[in-house]
């Protein structure tokens, strides 16, 4: 986290250049927020990450040059401490949801006012993440036990994805908003405070990414793309 | 013991049957058994002999004995015997143009001589001496007898005895029917059950071929085989060998060897295992008739004395112990094969050893005279060979039931299974539907996305920025929360009405905020849907969204409280949205036109709308809908 006094450094990876300007217009309204970089291309993205670090990154998913999420990837690679928000038009599940398995913490819609922006991208720095009745839904199903089995990988031995599952208390969270309690709603529902609701969210996006590396790991191994150390001995 | 259900009951008349069976069948025997009443002036009733070994009439001057009222007992070698008779004629044989002797009981051979002509002859009179148990009969014009009256008989037999059986001379025409009936009661009858036997043999060799492992078959055939030779032995009346004595041995051997086989056959029908005592049957058996075979081929008739008295006995007690076997199982579960069995077996027995005591009497060891006037045994083959097919005819009817009941239940499951097929088939057909028309969709909201959303928004950033457009934002604005709407109801949502509304929650919620009205979110959880199609969430979108929008526009409320409940028994899914502003006074609406709107998209997707603006305004929309069926 910056420091206080220190605007909020913000990249623009977005292509259309009138959209471009338009969110970064709102964004430099913002109290405390500053867009240091734009970008049009993934690449001339990654240059712009390589070049200075940011705080937030907005970023469109369809680019001239390929899909957004690479350059998520490779901003939280770089940048561990980074929260990415996915610049859609529609906020339709399909789309975010990849990104969001990407490492994004939510979205916001390019016709967002000011004031709209200005909430998410708040809430987001608070630590919590913005968690849409889509999205809970998609980390539900995410973190049901069947999703991934253990499998016999082709030498006998058998390898089951590390289990990373969630609390009662997360699940419930998630089960709430998928339902469309607001956080408020639901910290009410659980005779919790709204930022507990916060931290638990914030934990099951932890979770995700613990899960999803655990699992790309457990692809790649399953593949016979790595040596896991049991196939030596 | 195979099983024994202790509670079994034998039905109660069975026993009356069982004890019964043997009389009636002995009682019947000895009614076919007896002679047509003959004219008893036909009856030869005196005689003289001579014994004399010799193939031609001993001259009227040998050493006859004097005329003697018959019958008499003689014997003469122990292993054969020749007898030269002269009968006198009865006073009175008939006008008749044909004359006839007539034998019903030979046990022997007969040659007829008139003079020193030999008129006719039952077989060969030197060894292998002719064999017949049952009647002879010799035809001859009665104009012979007018030259000599000086009739001869050539008695011969294998055994030593010699007596003269019953004879009568008279018309031919009236003994032919005696002879017939009795040839067709000692001969043909005989006959035809060794055929059938034969037949069953048959039948039950290619059963044992087929099924090797059900080896009651072969053990049946075996005791049949067996039986059937000493049924066969009773029929030959030209005996291949000379030895007289192995000829009868063989009788010996063939009727221990049927009755030793039925104790292997009853043991593996009951599913009894006794070894010890089988390989101790087949032990006797071999001594026994390497004894007989030896003593025969010696021609030491101790052989006769061995069979009468030690072999036919035993055979007896081994019959008896079939039937106590057979009582046994049966009492401990009278199943019907076992119930038939045991009566066709205790009826063989009974028969058998009637035939022991007849031949023990006929030789005067009783003292007294048993009825009938031969072997009865052969004529018990034809009701075993009765009730064993009767058993046989259950069993495969039960094969068959069993087999028909297997291919039901075959059938059934067959049924089953394609019927799980067809609905598989049908899951599958269901998945590619909607594997298309998701397809469909995605290429729909990505078209949508890139093309139309992509250009309202630039549109949009446009109007903002421009001070003569700004007045078309808002319209840009509501445009692309159509769009949304349009996308967010094509969205795969799992038939969970819940998230249609949360979704929708989330994308108008920041419109109230602005216009100070508060969502209160009060729903319950509902069951997930099956029929919860695109074009139902849409249109319940744009109900919801109408209703908000009024409120929104006129009521001047604070708060949207949403409900959902579920009534199991009608199956219906029951939304309501109700606000605290100032409701619709009757007559006064003002949107007449959104409220038709709603109306009619409710009836588009079978629901009914309930709009009351008495108390605030409350939407109630009201859908019947197939719950879908939870997985274990």
């Amino acid at each position: 986290m910056p420091a206080a006094e220190a605007p909020i450094r913000v990249l623009i990876v977005e292509d259309e250049a009138i959209t471009r300007d338009a969110i970064a217009r709102k964004v430099d309204q913002i109290d405390g927020f500053q867009v240091t970089a734009s970008a049009e291309t993934l690449s001339s993205a990654q240059l712009a990450l390589a070049a200075a670090p940011v705080d937030v990154l907005l970023c469109d998913l369809a680019l001239p040059d390929g899909d957004g999420t690479s350059v998520m990837s490779y901003a939280l690679a770089r940048y561990p401490d980074i929260r990415i928000l996915v610049i859609s038009i529609l906020g339709d599940e399909r789309r975010v949801l990849g990104a969001i398995e990407a490492g994004a913490h939510g979205y916001l819609l390019k016709d967002d006012s000011m004031e709209e922006m200005e909430a998410v991208l708040k809430q987001l720095l608070a630590g919590g993440s913005p968690l849409s009745p889509q999205i809970a839904r998609h980390l539900i199903r995410r973190f049901q036990p069947q999703a991934v089995t253990p499998t016999t990988v082709e030498d006998g031995h058998t390898v089951a994805a590390p289990e990373v599952s969630l609390s009662e208390r997360e699940a419930e969270v998630l089960r709430l908003a998928a339902k469309g309690f607001s956080y408020q709603e639901t910290a009410d529902l659980l005779g919790v405070s709204i930022n507990t609701i916060g931290t638990y969210t914030k934990r099951v996006y932890a979770k995700l990414a613990v899960r999803s590396r655990s699992e790309a790991v457990f692809e790649a191994s399953r593949l016979g793309l790595m040596d896991d150390g049991r196939r030596s001995s | 013991m195979v099983d024994a259900p202790h509670n079994a009951q034998v039905p109660r008349g069975y026993w009356a049957l069982f004890f019964l069976a043997p009389v009636l069948f002995l009682a019947l025997l000895v009614w076919l058994d007896a002679e047509r009443p003959i004219d008893e002036r036909h009856r030869i009733t005196t005689a003289r002999w001579v014994l004399a070994d010799q193939l031609t009439p001993p001259p009227v001057n040998e050493r006859w004995s004097p005329w003697t009222p018959l019958p008499v007992q003689l014997s003469t070698y122990p292993e054969r015997s020749s007898i030269w008779y002269q009968l006198q004629l009865p006073d009175h044989v008939g006008e008749s143009d044909m004359l006839a002797l007539y034998s019903p009981h030979t046990r022997g051979n007969l040659t007829l001589f008139l003079d020193a002509v030999e008129i006719a002859s039952g077989g060969s009179r030197t060894p292998p001496v002719a064999q017949h148990q049952g009647p002879l009969y010799f035809e001859f014009p009665t104009g012979l007898l007018a030259s000599t009256d000086r009739m001869l008989i050539h008695r011969t037999a294998m055994d030593g005895r010699g007596s003269l059986p019953e004879l009568f001379v008279g018309p031919a025409d009236e003994l032919q029917g005696n002879y017939v009936r009795q040839r067709l009661f000692e001969f043909w009858a005989p006959l035809a059950i060794l055929i059938f036997m034969v037949v069953i043999i048959s039948i039950m060799v290619v059963l044992f071929a087929l099924r090797p492992g059900e080896s009651t078959y072969f053990w049946y055939a075996a005791t049949l085989t067996f039986w059937a030779g000493y049924q066969a032995w009773g029929l030959v009346t030209a005996p291949p060998f000379e030895n007289p004595a192995l000829w009868r041995a063989m009788s010996y051997i063939a009727i221990g060897a049927f009755v030793i086989m039925s104790v292997f056959f009853i043991h593996r029908f009951l599913g009894i295992r006794r070894p010890r005592i089988e390989r101790g049957l087949i032990v006797a058996l071999f001594l026994g008739s390497a004894l007989f075979i030896g003593l025969a081929l010696n021609r030491d008739m101790r052989y006769a004395r061995f069979g009468l008295y030690v072999w036919i006995p035993l055979i007896n007690l081994l019959g008896l112990y079939n039937v106590y076997r057979l009582l046994r199982s049966t009492l401990s579960s009278p199943i019907f094969e076992r119930l038939c069995l045991l009566l066709i077996t205790f009826v063989v027995v009974v028969v058998g050893i009637r035939d022991y005591v007849w031949d023990l009497s006929a030789i005067g060891a009783t003292g007294y005279a048993i009825p009938g006037t031969t072997y009865y045994v052969p004529y018990a083959a034809g009701a075993v060979l009765i009730g064993f097919s009767m058993i046989l005819m259950t069993r495969f009817a039960r094969a068959l039931e069993t087999a028909e009941s297997m291919n039901e239940q075959l059938s059934l499951k067959v049924a089953e299974k394609s019927e799980e097929l067809e609905a598989n088939y049908e899951r599958l057909r269901q998945a590619e539907r909607e594997r298309t028309l998701t397809d469909e969709r995605d290429r729909i909201m990505r078209d949508v996305h890139d093309g139309l959303g992509n250009q309202l928004v630039r549109l949009l950033s446009v109007a903002e920025n421009a001070p003569q457009l700004r007045e078309m934002a808002p319209g840009i604005r509501s445009a692309l929360r159509e769009v949304r709407l349009i996308v967010d109801s094509l969205a795969p949502n799992d038939g969970d009405l819940l998230a249609v509304l949360a979704n929708f929650r989330s994308r108008v919620e920041k419109d109230l905020i602005r216009a100070g009205i508060r969502f209160r979110w009060q729903v319950s959880d509902v069951p997930l849907i099956e029929d919860l199609s695109p074009e139902r969430v849409v249109n319940i979108l744009r109900i919801v969204q109408e209703s908000v929008t009024n409120t929104l526009k006129h009521s001047d409320a604070t708060e949207i409280r949403v409900e959902t409940a579920f009534d199991e028994r009608s199956q219906t899914l029951t939304l309501c949205l109700q606000d605290n502003g100032c409701g619709i006074t009757p007559g006064t609406e003002r949107n007449h036109g959104g409220l038709n709107n709603m109306r009619e998209r409710a009836a588009r997707i079978d629901a009914t709308l309930t709009i009351d603006g008495s108390d605030g305004t409350r939407v109630e929309l009201r859908l019947p809908v197939t719950p879908r069926q939870q997985p274990d």
